[in-house]
């Protein structure tokens, strides 16, 4: 078959390299792979939202945790969602503070319940919620949006204590 | 700067992924294969752009892909590795009118897609009518009659 192939390439003076042709398919054939374990992975939230993104710092035992999508694209919105013990709160505010590459990195889009105030803090920006009700989880909902390409350590917490680590990889 | 950058990614990520493709895909187009390129448009468009609808932006996007697309002609003139390499090499599917079916497969080309262009560009009946069917590196089938 090759030698056919080869006439045809005598005869047609064409460039037809059989052998550069079959590297080629060679090389299709792992490319076609490829997008099938990047779909996969996309599947799966390696881009974004999925089982592999989705990720929490902080844990319920001690009053406060954070979920959030590890793996976030940028200019996309992504959702930053605090729970509080309210146990921990004294009085009817809850100051939620956002620090790190938070500032900086980011674009705050809503928040859910509805900021009573916001304001500044060396420690970052400090967020106020109205806290109403007896023990149970106060849980916070924002949505984030990430303006930097890259690695992405934010900070969030409430004011005052110790913030939780979170970690971003924002794609371009 | 920003503009330049997205529109060269997106340039050459398109460039490889129908390289990967293979030149059968969208070659021979179907309203189908036309509402898929429109959609692939859609879905570049905005990185592409960004968040910058401006004009500036839109000109810079166009000069940068324009750019980049005459200076890979101008590469592929003055090296045939490059050529090969972008554009493939064309490859002969049926020699003496014997279909080459591995090298067929391969190329997912079907000796009935071979036959409907022998019969469009030269009016054959028969694959022993044929001398040569080459796939071209178009993406399109020609028909050399014995």
């Amino acid at each position: 078959m090759p030698g056919n192939a080869e006439q045809g390439r005598r005869d047609l003076h064409a460039d037809a390299d059989l052998a550069f042709q079959i590297r080629t398919w060679r090389v299709q054939r792992v490319g076609w792979a490829l997008c099938v374990i990047l779909l996969a992975a996309a599947a799966l939230g390696a881009f974004g939202a999925g089982v592999f993104s989705t990720t929490t710092a902080g844990s319920p035992a001690a009053g406060l945790w954070a979920e959030y999508a590890r793996f976030v694209r940028g200019f996309a919105p992504s959702e930053l969602i605090v729970h509080v013990d309210r146990r921990l709160v004294a009085g009817d505010r809850v100051n939620i503070v956002l620090g790190g590459d938070y500032v900086g990195a980011a674009e705050l889009l809503s928040l859910l319940p509805p900021a009573a105030s916001a304001g500044a803090s060396p420690d970052g920006a400090v967020i106020a919620f109205e806290a109403a009700g007896g023990p149970g989880e106060l849980r916070f909902v924002l949505q984030i949006r990430f303006t930097r390409p890259g690695p992405v350590a934010g900070r969030v917490g409430l004011q005052g204590a110790p913030p939780l680590e979170t970690r971003h990889w924002v794609y371009p | 700067m920003d503009a330049v950058l997205r529109a060269a990614v997106i340039y050459i990520v398109l460039l490889v992924l129908f390289r990967i493709a293979g030149r059968r895909s969208l070659a021979e187009m179907t309203a189908f294969d036309f509402i898929l390129l429109l959609i692939i448009g859609e879905a570049t468009q905005q990185a592409l752009l960004g968040e910058d609808f401006s004009i500036t932006n839109a000109i810079i996007v166009v000069v940068t892909l324009l750019t980049l697309d005459v200076g890979i002609s101008l590469w592929k003139q003055r090296s045939a590795r490059a050529n090969r390499l972008i554009e493939g090499v064309p490859t002969v599917l049926v020699a003496n009118g014997r279909p080459l079916k591995e090298l067929m497969d391969r190329a997912r080309v079907r000796e009935e897609e071979i036959m409907e262009a022998a019969r469009r560009l030269q009016g054959l009946e028969r694959m022993d009518q044929i001398k040569f069917a080459v796939l071209e590196v178009s993406g399109g089938i020609t028909i050399i009659p014995r």
